[in-house]
């Protein structure tokens, strides 16, 4: 399957949000960074069919999404960033629901929701009301009705906020077990969590796509990139000043740094390998240095 | 007559035929053309796949009843029978309670026609496969369709309890206040957000109700001096504005975010 963003533009009443923003995407992980505003969600609304571009088209396979109307439809799962649920059902309720809404029949529908709410830890919630539920298990719930119908095209709007550690990593096997046979599309501000699984990392920034590529051939262009060096407290707000900094430990009444810098910062810097930390602060590095970066890393 | 062609003739059609050379277009045309009749084909095909809207809207309608319909019903009915048991004593003028329930099950509709906005599953529900706006019309057309039934009913009964009541009075008095009032509530909780604004709209109509029904004066004037062409243009009129108002309901769920700036989450907020 290929999914196709062809030229897509968003223009709200003041604010351009997506300028031609073009890619082709096939089965796999894909992994959305950017800073806050960047149109990540805007994006994600576009391709969820929940929002018109201004201009662009989306494809699958070719074919238009709005040829395809309910069949497009049929293909999706969405979790979107703000996922409100009706207080008044149980977990298990509520999936049918939504499988209902989905047209799944009530009999898939049934094995389907007692599996999922199995994967996602919620079995035992099966008939608590959801209006109970705690920020994590609500966010649990909304990637198991995501998940309801098999869907081909995934799309996660920061499925992971919410989650302790135990259930980010939970979720992430989760997501890396499905992903062989459709396209997931997942936006973080956890750049961790696309370690490992992303086939592919999609930079946006202001509404442009900046880059998108395998993930291990954008961390080979911030090879030698990378240092990390000691230096005395005093000497901190200088480097500030000069490079982009990443990690910042105190050890033994020294500072050590974890630097971004095309050249050697000092002759006792010592390189070292890149990670997808690294590489969220080398490409959003302006807006960072200007105040405004907000991603967890 | 000669059935073969001779050699010469058939020189002499080859030269005439070359006269006519159609060039072969470059493969970028060809591509293209292919393309633009895939595209007309496709156009066709979601053209039948949109044709089955009456089957489509009896699946979404049953959705709605199994997973929101019973307690509203049941509340319905409960309403009505006590409101018939009432009238059994016959102390009670019989058009009274057919103006003040008019518009009630409509009314108290308004709040599951809504409840998507309410509980932000607006987003989420309008990427279903039957989804946000597919839903809110099989919600309307349910709830009007309730209100036109039970009515209907009551005024039966009340024809069967009263013989001297005026069967076009009876109909108008309840259908005339249904478009009406339902029209303006369905404005009001399109603009405010919240629980509150069908459950306001809904006391403010009680209130009212009660107050005109029991004015003397005012009922006399409606039961018996009011023309009937009055109310006929009255419903007419309160028609235009309900299928306005449910145009507008639809026409958001369809432009989905573009009327409302930048902040695309306030257009799930405003329907």
């Amino acid at each position: 399957m290929v999914l196709t963003l062809q030229n897509i533009t968003k223009q709200y009443k003041d604010k351009l949000a997506l300028k031609g923003f073009s890619l082709e995407m096939t089965e796999g992980i894909y992994g959305l960074l950017g800073p806050n505003g960047a149109g990540k969600t805007t994006l994600m609304r576009i391709i969820a069919d929940v929002l018109r571009p201004t201009e662009g088209s989306v494809r699958v396979d070719g074919e238009l999404k709005e040829g395809m109307n309910e069949r497009y439809r049929d293909l999706l799962g969405y979790l979107p960033q703000e996922l409100g649920i009706y207080k008044s059902f149980t977990a298990y309720n509520f999936l049918m629901y939504i499988a209902s809404l989905k047209g799944i029949e009530k009999h898939r529908a049934k094995s389907k929701a007692e599996e999922l709410l199995e994967i996602t830890g919620l079995k035992d919630s099966k008939v608590r009301l959801c209006g109970s539920f705690s920020g994590g298990m609500k966010r649990r719930l909304g990637i198991a009705q995501a998940l309801l119908n098999d869907p081909k095209i995934l799309i996660l709007d920061e499925p992971t906020s919410g989650l302790d550690p135990k259930e980010r990593v939970r979720f992430r096997n989760l997501i890396s077990g499905i992903s062989q046979n459709r396209i997931v599309l997942l936006s973080t501000h956890i750049v961790s969590d696309l370690d490992m699984i992303a086939k592919a990392v999609i930079l946006l920034r202001e509404g442009q796509l900046i880059r998108a590529d395998a993930g291990k051939k954008l961390l080979e262009e911030l090879d030698g990139k990378v240092w990390n060096v000691k230096i005395p407290e005093s000497r901190f707000v200088e480097y500030e000043n000069k490079y982009t900094i990443g990690n910042l430990t105190r050890r033994d009444g020294l500072l050590e740094l974890r630097i971004l810098s095309d050249a050697r910062p000092e002759e006792a810097a010592c390189p070292d390998s890149p990670t997808l930390e690294d590489m969220y602060l080398y490409f959003f590095k302006e807006k960072e240095q200007s105040g405004q970066e907000e991603a967890i890393i | 007559m000669k059935d073969e062609i001779s050699r010469e003739e058939m020189d002499e059609i080859e030269q005439m035929l070359k006269a006519y050379i159609i060039p072969v277009p470059e493969k970028k045309r060809i591509d293209m053309a292919v393309n633009h009749v895939a595209e007309c084909m496709r156009h066709s095909n979601s053209y039948k796949a949109d044709s089955g809207i009456f089957s489509r809207l009896i699946k979404v309608s049953a959705h709605v009843l199994r997973y929101s319909g019973k307690r509203y019903f049941l509340v319905c009915l409960v309403i009505y029978a006590a409101v018939l048991l009432l009238l059994r004593d016959n102390r009670i003028n019989p058009y009274t309670p057919v103006i003040i329930l008019g518009p009630v099950p409509f009314m108290a509709a308004l709040l599951d026609i809504f409840r998507s906005r309410e509980a932000g599953m607006a987003e989420l529900e309008a990427s279903f496969k039957y989804n946000l706006k597919q839903l809110m019309i099989s919600k309307l057309v349910l709830a009007a369709f309730t209100n036109i039934v039970c009515n209907s009913v009551f005024s039966i009964a009340i024809l069967g309890m009263y013989k001297s009541v005026n069967p076009a009075k009876v109909f108008l008095f309840w259908c005339v206040p249904f478009l009406f009032i339902s029209t303006v509530s369905l404005f009001i909780t399109m603009r405010i957000r919240g629980y509150y604004a069908p459950t306001v709209c809904l006391g403010i109509w009680s209130a009212f109700s009660v107050y005109i029904t029991g004015n003397t004066r005012v009922m006399e004037y409606l039961v018996y001096r009011a023309e009937i062409e009055l109310f006929v243009l009255g419903g007419v009129i309160s028609s235009i504005f309900l299928i306005y108002a449910v145009s507008c309901l639809l026409i958001k769920s369809m432009e989905r975010g573009d009327l409302y700036g930048t902040d695309s989450a306030k257009y799930y907020e405003a329907i």
